[in-house]
């Protein structure tokens, strides 16, 4: 068939489109998001996805165009050379680099609130991400960390207060990890022996992925945990709960079975 | 050549290594013996093999697993746990071991998968039947409720995850593979004793008129003692497990310290349990260190690296003992043969030597970094105390077993599980060491 | 080829065929696994083992061995002699508690192989019964408790042996704490405070010595011998034991352990003609004593059976 490799390359620019559009339909769009600042996070994305999904539809079409209309099978013009363009140089240099200028300064605003400047709160909790476990440090009611009334969990369940600013200390036991937060659209890398943080306020409660996000060996596929959020007065109550089973000081002696 | 055919070899080079790569088809994974046991127990290959047909017979494979109604254990919660992993339609995973435990606790639940020699700790090895953190006295099986709390917590400061976020079913599914893997391993080990003690007993007169032993056949198929034996063993291991259930330690209500304390007496505590530390009643520093820093006595090893130790020490001592021997001119025709056996026999163990990891010392916990690997609630940290941490050099202060004599006091424990909650904590990334100087003042 | 072979090299081919030979020699090779040990199971035989267990079917069990019971008590003693030069012992290395353990900057002396140089008896071979249909007033367990006591950071009794039923007294007459650690069927791993002593009761028989040890103090051993019966014997420092009142007119079978034999420890293997008389094996051997009979052996041990 005539000009068979245009045309199968036109299917690139209509496929990419369209995978875009379909995939909320299949679930492989963003996940829910439950954050106080990832509406921004979110609008950046978008606003970045339209602006270079235009300009990708443009200069595929136009690739196309080209391959299509001098194809060797079909096109017998002869070969015209040209010298170039310096305007046209300059236009297409200048444009990019102007609008990739503005996307970075747009999202420094963003980037900063998520990433340089902490609340001014004690941390609520400790994360320790290790091979290939996260383990979660309460200060407890001192609200100090390492000292002896200290919550220690680490069955891989987070629990925070909803619609409060939360602020948590993560570190990592042994290499590198990320903590990442999908529904809150975090994620902060660890390297042993540096202390990170990581702030947000949830809006949701319920109950969502906490997953890593730097290959940190071979079970880093299954380092997972579940971070719940709960209103406040259900967290202190929570706090409370695993407070006194960590002051527990009695065994259940499973009934005898008959 | 030309571009066209030149272009068909290059492909055809690379599907010829595609194929090479892809050809190790793989076999169902199978039990192994373990053969540090074997090997010290010299069971001749045959009888390895019988062996093995016979821990076959009681305990199944990795994709079939087989338990006997006597050792109670649950055949649907095994098949869930074995074989090769794989979803239904409905969700369910089947071959939960497989998914979650083979990379470092092996197929055969000998702590020597694939990724294991990479971790320190070493994985567990479930076939001694020996665990360190559980509720019961220091001999005693772990309950099941213990192997669920591992399952669940992990343990901290090791690379064993918890499982929390899979479906209860999933994690009983698991334990009840760990244990049917401890009683498989623990057969294992019987039969082997059994086979050295009792069978190749029968000898007769060679040509040479040397006493050659007959090695009885280990078939308890066509031998009724044998099946015999073999079922009382089997009794035996399963009647440990079953007994975990009343083995647990109960810690007596009087003793118990009260819920709301004030801080004078927390204090009083934290001194009485600082008195103990470091006395010569409970000795915790003579191992722990001056500052609980763990610095003490690191020359033990605890039971898993220990018999691979003497397993290690053992080949080495034949290598020497054969190199000397060949060194040696003059040995004569007795001296020869002796040596041309050892040096079978070396060949055997040093096949198994090579395939060993590298043994550890038991470092004792560094009390002060906050991570307490069976559990960090009080009760966990008074188990420790009270029956010590099998497999382990850490020793009980509370009585061997149900009615018998321990060294310490229930409420003198849990004065040092104030003390030890009490330690201030030491950043790994800036390790303190007790002086020199003050060791000979402070212990 | 059409092309020569020079022309082959300058085209490129050669590198190109090179390659794809390297990256195909490359994957066989990483897909080595590394050998597996020890036998597989055969289905078959399972299978087969497998229905003699559940169904029950196969030849049923012999029953009660018929074994001739003879009447009467007889003695066996005797010593154990080394044949060889008495090795030197090393001193332990004593890393804790010099003061009590090291006193005076001389730390205990090994106790793997020991020698009486005078009479050249060995010392610490066990020798006990493997078996008995008759169980002697005298070699069952008495109400006495036995003492454990251990020293200077030395266990005073090396091998230790002791009858079911009775109790233990693990002492510790240093001033510092030990922990003692029993390996085997009675395990058993407490801290003995210092000048104290925690009581022990094992319930299981061993067959060969299990390991005692501290974890304070690594460098101590001892070995611990329950048995169903008292007739069992412990070599002294001349080599010489004694087991009274086993019975007369019967096959026994003694096992022999000592714990250097063959350098690791175990059942005394010897292939001296006196032990091939004795039709020894695995350490063990058989004997008949007539009814008050007082047996002597002078077995000799030569110092390669003890890995010297």
């Amino acid at each position: 068939m005539k000009r068979f490799w245009s045309l199968l390359f036109l299917l690139v620019p209509i496929g990419g489109v369209a995978t875009f559009v379909a995939a909320p339909y299949f679930q492989i769009w963003l996940p829910e998001d439950v954050s106080e600042h990832g509406r921004t996070i979110d609008d950046l994305f978008k606003f970045i996805l339209y602006l270079t999904g235009i300009v990708f539809i443009i200069t595929e079409s136009a690739l196309f165009y080209f391959s299509w209309r001098y194809d060797a099978t079909t096109n017998a013009d002869p070969v015209k050379y040209s010298h170039g363009s310096h305007a046209l140089e300059l236009v297409w240099t200048i444009l990019p680099a102007v609008t990739l200028l503005f996307i970075a300064v747009f999202q420094m605003e963003a980037w900063a609130r998520a990433k340089m400047k902490p609340p001014n709160i004690a941390p609520l909790v400790e994360v320790t991400g290790r091979q290939f476990n996260w383990d979660f440090r309460y200060p407890g009611p001192d609200n100090k960390l390492y000292t002896a009334d200290d919550i220690v969990r680490t069955d891989g369940k987070l629990y925070l207060p909803v619609n409060e600013e939360v602020l948590m200390k993560i570190t990592s036991a042994d290499v590198l990890h990320s903590f990442f937060l999908p529904n809150l659209r975090l994620k902060q890398d660890v390297i042993p022996g540096m202390d990170q943080s990581m702030w947000f306020k949830a809006k949701k409660t319920g109950g969502y992925d906490i997953v890593c996000a730097e290959l940190c060996g071979w079970g880093h596929y299954k380092m997972k945990g579940r971070v719940y959020f709960l209103p406040r007065d259900k967290f202190d109550e929570k706090l409370k709960e695993m407070r006194q089973e960590q002051d527990t000081m009695r065994v259940e002696v499973p009934e005898e079975e008959e | 050549m030309n571009r066209i055919s030149r272009s068909k070899l290059q492909i055809s080079w690379i599907a010829l290594v595609a194929l090479v790569a892809g050809c190790d088809a793989a076999s169902p994974p199978a039990f192994r013996l373990n053969m540090v046991e074997a090997v010290s127990r010299e069971t001749s290959p045959e009888y390895q093999r019988e062996i093995a047909n016979v821990l076959g017979a009681l305990f199944g494979t990795p994709d079939e697993p087989f338990a006997l109604p006597v050792t109670g254990l649950d055949g649907a919660k095994l098949r869930m746990a074995a074989g090769p992993a794989w979803s239904d339609e409905k969700g369910t995973t089947v071959g939960l071991y497989r998914k979650h435990c083979v990379h470092c606790h092996g197929i055969t639940g000998d702590g020597r998968g694939p990724t294991a020699r990479f971790l320190n700790p070493y994985p567990r090895d479930y076939r001694l039947g020996v665990y360190k953190f559980k509720s019961t006295f220091n001999p005693a099986k772990p309950t099941d409720d213990d192997l669920h709390r591992v399952l669940v917590n992990g343990v901290p400061g090791t690379a064993m995850p918890s499982f929390a976020l899979l479906p209860g079913s999933e994690v009983e599914a698991l334990l009840e593979y760990v244990k049917y893997l401890s009683f498989r391993g623990q057969m294992e080990t019987q039969l082997i004793s059994y086979v050295y003690d009792e069978l190749g007993e029968e000898e007769e007169e060679d040509e040479n008129g040397n006493l050659v032993p007959i090695p009885a056949p280990f078939d308890p198929a066509s031998d009724g003692d044998q099946r015999e034996a073999v079922m009382d063993m089997l009794a035996d291991v399963v009647a440990e497990w079953e007994a975990a259930g009343e083995q647990i330690v109960v810690p007596t209500e009087a003793t118990i310290p009260a819920d709301e304390r004030s801080p004078e007496e927390i204090l009083t505590a934290i001194e009485a349990g600082r008195e103990l530390f470091y006395g010569k009643r409970a000795n915790c520093a003579t191992c722990h260190g001056p500052t609980a820093l763990g610095d003490g006595q690191q020359d033990d090893q605890d039971s898993w690296n220990k018999a691979h130790k003497v397993f290690l020490v053992e080949t080495a001592r034949q290598a020497e003992s054969i190199e000397t021997r060949e060194a040696q001119a003059g040995l004569d025709a007795a001296g020869q043969q002796l040596l041309s056996a050892d040096r079978a026999v070396f060949g055997v163990w040093r096949k198994v030597a090579d395939s060993l990891y590298k043994t550890r010392n038991a470092i004792p916990r560094n009390l002060r970094q906050g991570v307490y690997r069976g559990g960090r609630r009080r009760i966990d940290i008074f188990h420790r105390l009270y029956a010590g941490v099998a497999g382990t050099p850490m020793p009980a202060s509370g009585p061997a077993s149900p009615g018998a004599q321990g060294t310490l006091t229930e409420a003198e424990m849990w004065h040092i599980v104030d003390y030890v909650l009490s330690l201030p904590y030491e950043p790994p990334s800036q390790p303190l060491q007790a002086l020199p100087v003050n060791v000979g003042e402070v212990l | 080829m059409t092309t020569s072979p020079f022309k082959w090299i300058a085209q490129g081919v050669a590198w190109r065929f090179g390659s794809f030979v390297a990256l195909g020699l490359s994957l066989v090779a990483g897909c080595q696994r590394g050998e597996e040990l020890g036998p597989l199971a055969s289905s078959a035989d399972a299978r087969r083992i497998r229905e003699a267990f559940t169904s029950g079917s196969g030849e049923a069990s012999s029953g009660a061995e018929t074994v001739s019971t003879g009447t009467g008590w007889a003695t066996l003693k005797g010593q154990f002699l080394f044949d060889g030069t008495p090795p030197q012992m090393e001193p332990y290395g004593v890393n804790r508690d010099q003061a009590t353990c090291a006193a005076g900057g001389t730390a205990p002396l090994e106790e793997t192989v020991l020698v009486d140089p005078e009479t050249m008896g060995l010392a610490n071979v066990a020798i006990y019964l493997r078996r008995a249909n008759r169980v002697h007033e005298s070699a069952q367990a008495s109400d006495d408790t036995m003492i454990f006591d251990q020293k200077a950071c030395v266990f005073l009794s090396h091998v230790f042996p002791l009858t079911l039923g009775q109790t233990v007294d693990i002492k510790n007459s240093d001033p510092v704490g030990h922990n003692t650690k029993i390996s085997g069927k009675n395990g058993f791993n407490q801290i003995i405070p210092a000048g104290g002593s925690v009581q022990l009761k094992p319930q299981k028989e061993e067959a060969v010595p299990m390991p005692v040890d501290c974890s304070i103090h690594p460098w101590m051993r001892a070995y611990f011998l329950p048995r169903e019966n008292g007739y069992y014997a412990v070599t002294g420092k001349d080599g010489s034991f004694e087991i009274a009142n086993v019975p007369a007119g019967e096959e026994l079978e003694f096992q022999v352990w000592h714990e250097s034999a063959r350098g690791r420890g175990g059942p005394l293997a010897l292939g001296t003609p006196q032990a091939k008389e004795l039709k020894w094996k695995k350490g063990r051997f058989k004997i008949r004593l007539d009814e008050n009979e007082e047996k002597e052996l002078r077995i000799t041990v030569p110092a390669s059976a003890l890995g010297r």
